[in-house]
């Protein structure tokens, strides 16, 4: 599962997107993100869904990588979407047509956020969008730390699987039962065992090479004017979303 | 699933997440030391990667939560722990959602906060074994409250509410159950291989 | 010569008090490399970590380049002194090359240009050219070893400890970095290597210190690795030359100044042969021979 972090995987292409400085793309599509969670309105939602699938189109990451990736949005929405329209009363099941509505503006928000994802953080590469964070004058501590949880995640992956090879290797088996449990919850607590030796370890290396404290360096991110003309458009949609509901209200 | 997605909540509840998610940050930030930020995020990456593992449960899966051990090792840190998790979680997996952050923190985060609490006033008793005991009321409380938090949002939405409120309520006993008894085992694993551990990050 | 580090009688024992190191002394000039050999458990990692001020002994003095550790400012000593651990996996904590060793420069704020260039320059040492944006998960665990290598030597030290730079590694990776730890002798680094490995001390170190939580032996490289007893306290044996030529000299073969690395030992063959009669080795098997063979493997197998 983990096996593949391949959020940037397409970071290579080209695209308006691709060559956008990364702190104006960060802030702008955050911007859309929450714009399009703030309507109250089906119609808009669908623009805004369309939006969100033609900066995906213009990001060039192929839609069936998106499509594979966003199953898991189905999964934390289906109990809105089906079974809040549901209306039971006097023992017969029923559609509630308030709960349709809101059952599918929620699917339609969270659709559209998830697209924008992509777009986001997968048209350039991970360490470069999180060097954007230091620029954007996000607290460094918050940085230092996305920054390396995301480093020993794969480190702590592979020595969870070397955990579980060993022990499948002396005839263990997944079933449901409590011995399960508790070789797995050993497992796990040799993982947490090892990581705190190595939190150990890592300071020492960091502070060996002059860590005290602060994160330098972020990346030379430079907004030429173009920057600024992709900024300005989807801060302009975002804005733009909701003046329509003006007129509707 | 106890996360909340996107465009789920009313404004009002989202936008309060982020400014009180940003308060207890901001606080926490502060108690941070600079040997503290390192190492913390080391081991945030293991609770991390444990809350992946699924377990068999019958037909299906669950996977660990891990909110209340998290407070049961990290102390308050455990708050900006599970605050990074989100945003990894988020962005590299699209689990959870992006305006949900802060709600996500607040529902996972304050009962890690209670879970850590309770486990440190727990040591302080001469018992057997209260690792192990104070451990599974951790990671108890843990699941239960966020799972409490979810409820009271949801039904904040309306009467419509309901039925979902009770679906999710209900199909989360048996982890609150998993996860008690998982975060009792490993405080009392931890206690016998590693107590340091247990005694928070520094 | 001017000492590059100086320690005097230092002495450290763990948080839970268990004694790491005794009394432990040392000198070691500038431009000097020593091995640092000693069974696991030894202290000699904890050692090292004392050599930057990571850990303080509770007894004892360090000086580096006559600097007192404690009483100069600990970035000055780290920005001189560099150790490579064991474990790349600890040593490479940012999400690229180019970040891990960057690093160490960014913290001594050097200018943006001098940055990558001492980037550039420490990849192609390590003969990792080119893998700048390359990210640790992505690496075999060589490539590892030599990156988290690297990641020091951008921070341009003067003193270098390494502490087990040749463990788990496959002959070809473990042959490169051998190679990179020549190339800085040869440019005057003073290096500390902490090993298990004899067969490659030759070639990394002039003198040998042996180290069990106490200092109990030290000498040149040819005295420690052909002085038995000492080996045996630091559960090492001599290296594989050394006992091909012990068999040797089972079939007659002339073995005084054994020799302890393939290149000694092309030069002993060559001495032997062109000094010998009809200019070629004579070996033979002579009653003794089982015999002596039996006891020359016997000596590195016995169990105590």
């Amino acid at each position: 599962m983990i096996g593949h972090i391949e959020i940037d995987r397409y970071h290579a292409l080209r695209s308006p997107l691709h060559n956008w400085d990364s702190r104006a793309k960060l802030v702008s599509i955050l911007t859309l993100i929450f714009s399009i969670v703030l309507v109250y309105d089906l119609r808009m939602a669908v623009m805004g869904l369309l939006a969100a699938i033609v900066i995906l189109l213009l990001s060039r990451i192929p839609v069936r990588f998106v499509l594979t990736h966003i199953k898991w949005v189905f999964l934390f929405v289906s109990p809105f979407l089906f079974i809040l329209p549901l209306e039971i009363t006097d023992g017969r099941i029923g559609i509630d047509p308030y709960g349709l509505w809101y059952g599918s503006l929620i699917t339609l928000k969270a659709l559209s956020a998830v697209i924008l994802i992509f777009p986001m953080v997968g048209t350039a590469r991970f360490d470069v969008t999180l060097k954007a964070l230091i620029d954007l004058k996000v607290p460094n501590k918050l940085v230092q730390m996305l920054v390396f949880t995301f480093r020993y995640i794969f480190v702590f992956f592979e020595e969870f699987q070397r955990i579980v090879r060993s022990i499948e290797s002396r005839c263990f088996e997944l079933k449901t039962r409590i011995y399960t449990i508790k070789t797995l919850g050993k497992a796990i607590g040799m993982l947490f065992v090892k990581s705190y030796e190595r939190a150990e370890r890592v300071y020492n290396a960091m502070i060996s090479r002059g860590y005290d404290g602060v994160l330098r360096g972020g990346g030379e991110f430079k907004m030429q004017r173009i920057d600024w003309v992709k900024s300005l458009l989807i801060i302009v949609l975002a804005v733009g979303l909701h003046i329509p509901w003006l007129w509707v209200r | 699933m106890v996360h909340i997605s996107d465009g789920v909540l009313q404004p009002q509840v989202w936008i309060s997440g982020f400014i009180i998610t940003g308060l207890i940050i901001v606080w926490t930030l502060t108690k941070m030391r600079v040997e503290d930020v390192p190492k913390l995020s080391v081991v945030t990456a293991a609770v991390f990667v444990a809350s992946l593992i699924h377990f068999p449960v019958g037909p299906t899966s669950v996977h660990l939560v891990l909110n209340g051990f998290a407070g049961v090792m990290l102390g308050i840190f455990a708050y900006p722990a599970i605050f990074i998790a989100l945003i990894l979680q988020a962005v590299l997996f699209q689990h959870g959602g992006i305006t949900t952050i802060g709600i996500n923190a607040i529902n996972m985060g304050v009962p890690a906060l209670l879970a850590a609490g309770i486990f440190r006033y727990g040591m302080k008793f001469d018992l057997k074994n209260k690792e192990t005991i104070f451990g599974a009321i951790a990671g108890g409380i843990g699941v239960a409250g966020a799972v409490l938090l979810l409820s009271i949002e949801l039904l904040s939405l309306g009467e419509a509410f309901e039925t979902v409120t009770v679906f999710v309520a209900v199909a989360h006993i048996p982890v609150i159950v998993i996860e008690a008894v998982f975060t009792g085992a490993l405080a009392g694993f931890l206690a016998k291989v590693k107590p340091e551990i247990l005694e928070g990050i520094r | 010569m001017e000492n590059a580090i100086c320690i005097r009688d230092l002495s450290y024992a763990y948080p839970d008090g268990t004694e790491a190191l005794k009394e432990v002394s040392l000198e070691i000039s500038r431009g000097e490399s020593v091995a640092l050999l000693g069974p696991n458990g030894a202290g000699k990692s904890t050692l090292m970590l004392h050599l930057n001020g990571i850990l303080k002994g509770m007894k004892g003095s360090v000086e580096i380049f006559g600097d007192k550790i404690g009483d100069v400012d600990l970035k000055k000593i780290r920005k001189r002194v560099g150790i490579v651990f064991q474990d790349p996996d600890d040593q490479l904590f940012m999400p690229t090359l180019f970040d891990d060793l960057a690093f160490g420069p960014m913290n001594l704020e050097l200018p943006q240009d001098e940055i990558k260039e001492r980037v550039k320059i420490a990849l192609r040492k390590v003969g990792l050219s080119g893998f700048e944006d390359r990210m640790p998960h992505h690496l075999s665990f060589g490539q590892k070893k030599r990156a988290a290598f690297a990641t020091v030597l951008s921070m341009e030290p003067d003193i270098l400890l390494l502490d087990e730079p040749t463990s788990n590694l496959d002959p070809r990776s473990r042959f490169e970095v051998i190679r990179v730890i020549e190339e800085l002798r040869k440019e005057g680094k003073t290096i500390i290597t902490a090993t298990h490995d004899v067969n490659a001390v030759p070639k990394i170190a002039e003198r040998v210190f042996i180290l069990n939580k106490t200092m109990i032996g030290e000498g040149t490289m040819r005295e420690v690795l052909l002085n038995k007893s000492l080996l045996q306290e630091a559960n090492l044996i001599p290296p594989d030359v050394v006992q091909l030529f012990e068999l040797l000299g089972c079939f007659g073969y002339d073995c005084r100044d054994l020799p302890l690395s393939m290149d000694e030992a092309v030069a002993h063959l060559t001495r032997t042969i062109e000094t010998a009669d009809g200019k070629h080795i004579h070996l033979h098997i002579h009653e003794h021979t089982h015999e002596k063979i039996e006891e020359v493997r016997g000596r590195y197998n016995h169990h105590e």
